[in-house]
């Protein structure tokens, strides 16, 4: 490789020093080496525009089905046995006496010497949400709400079939998030499938999105 | 099913994600995947040049990814060690195969959305970005597998030097020697075949 083409490589790379700008400038007064560049610069630039085919929205669901099931350890399948749900059968007696273990339990509790203190675990855990918008014919759709201040031209929602079907996911923390889509820059849209609304003071209703720490088993509302 | 959806995700942080997914939780794996599947899937298209197989073998690397996660030790960035596995699984691809890799695709192979691009182009345009993408993809496929990777890479991909030398396990000069000459060579494919555009 000589010391133009490394320069030429690493200037498509962006990557050029500005001892190397220079050095790159004077070698291209050169016409060959002006023919030479211009050529692979085109080739790049075509490259860059090549587009992809699109994948099937079931590509992340596929992947799981094809994951192979894995037997749990020994003291996991004690553990499951141990705590798995099983019927019981209960009259009115024994309801009441469970009700009066359960009352009186706290009061035993605190009377107890040596209690040890209590200890509140703050959870940093949180949820990755998917916000999905139908939009055909737009060309960008952008998601903001309280996550992000209301900023519009943050998060920008993808369409990965190219028919209008936009998608992005967001990790949040537990609470209540209003939120709005922003279709093309201007139009301010409200989810048409969000769980809740409210009002946003100007005359048009906000999404609402509650995460909650439920949500951190179960996956899904 | 409300507008939001939730993935089952306890942590954004990989290596939490990681972790859990090795503890055998199946399900924390949907947010790499989600994550990386347009890289992985960009990838081996790039490399194989068919679309049903290219969706086929970018799946096949998730998996095989997630049962090696437990030798994934963090030196590298996880979409690196992701790239590796698939990049390997097209190396198995080409290799079976004996013949020039590639098959001129139909609108059935594309999939269900290939008209997409109709909804803003018109009919011309449309076809004749079909016809430059199918040349490039088919003057692509003709590179030999070290050239092809450089390029997919680098252009395709938008990798940085450093990175393709740790994925690919060589030094930075002399990625950027494979991808200067595969440049080079895919050049002079293209003029072969006669590429009618002036960009060439």
């Amino acid at each position: 490789m000589t010391r133009f083409e490394a320069l030429l490589e690493s200037h498509l790379a962006g990557a050029l020093t500005p001892d190397e700008q220079r050095e790159f400038a004077g070698l291209l007064t050169v016409d060959e080496n002006r023919r030479v560049f211009d050529a692979h610069r085109r080739t790049a630039r075509l490259l860059a525009g090549v587009s992809l085919p699109p994948l099937y929205p079931t590509f992340t669901e596929e992947v799981l089905a094809r994951l192979p099931e894995q037997r749990a350890p020994w003291w996991e399948r004690l553990w499951d046995a141990f705590w798995a749900p099983r019927a019981l059968r209960w009259n009115l007696a024994s309801a009441v006496a469970l009700s009066l273990v359960i009352a009186a339990s706290p009061l035993v509790w605190k009377a107890w010497p040596g209690r040890p203190p209590e200890v509140l675990e703050h959870s940093s855990v949180v949820t990755v949400v998917r916000f999905n918008f139908e939009a055909a014919g737009a060309r960008q759709v952008a998601l903001c709400g309280d996550f992000n201040g209301w900023q519009p031209d943050q998060i920008f929602l993808s369409d990965t079939t190219g028919r209008g079907h936009f998608s992005v996911t967001l990790p949040l923390k537990p609470g209540r998030y209003a939120y709005m889509f922003v279709v093309d820059g201007a139009s301010w849209v409200t989810d048409p499938r969000a769980e809740a609304y409210r009002d946003d003071g100007f005359g048009n209703q906000n999404a609402l999105v509650t995460i909650d720490d439920r949500d951190l088993d179960h996956g899904e509302t | 099913m409300s507008g939001a959806e939730r993935l089952d995700a306890h942590r954004a942080d990989e290596g939490a994600i990681i972790a859990r997914c090795l503890a055998g939780e199946r399900t924390a794996y949907a947010v790499l995947v989600e994550r990386y599947k347009g890289l992985i899937h960009g990838l081996v298209y790039r490399m194989l040049g068919d679309a049903a197989e290219a969706e086929d073998i970018a799946q096949d690397a998730f998996v095989r990814a997630y049962l090696k996660l437990g030798e994934f030790r963090g030196e590298a960035r996880f979409s690196t060690w992701l790239c590796h596995i698939a990049l390997n699984r097209c190396k198995d691809v080409l290799r079976r195969r004996r013949r020039v890799p590639w098959l001129p695709l139909t609108d059935e192979e594309r999939g269900p959305f290939s008209e997409a691009a109709d909804d803003v182009e018109s009919p011309v345009a449309s076809l004749e970005r079909r016809e430059r993408d199918a040349l490039l993809q088919r003057a692509l496929a003709q590179l030999p597998v070290k050239y092809r990777e450089a390029v997919v890479l680098r252009h395709l991909e938008g990798m940085e030097f450093t990175e393709m030398s740790a994925l690919l396990g060589i030094p930075a000069g002399a990625v950027k020697v494979r991808t200067f000459r595969g440049r080079e060579m895919l050049k002079r494919l293209l003029e072969r075949a006669g590429f009618r555009d002036d960009t060439i």
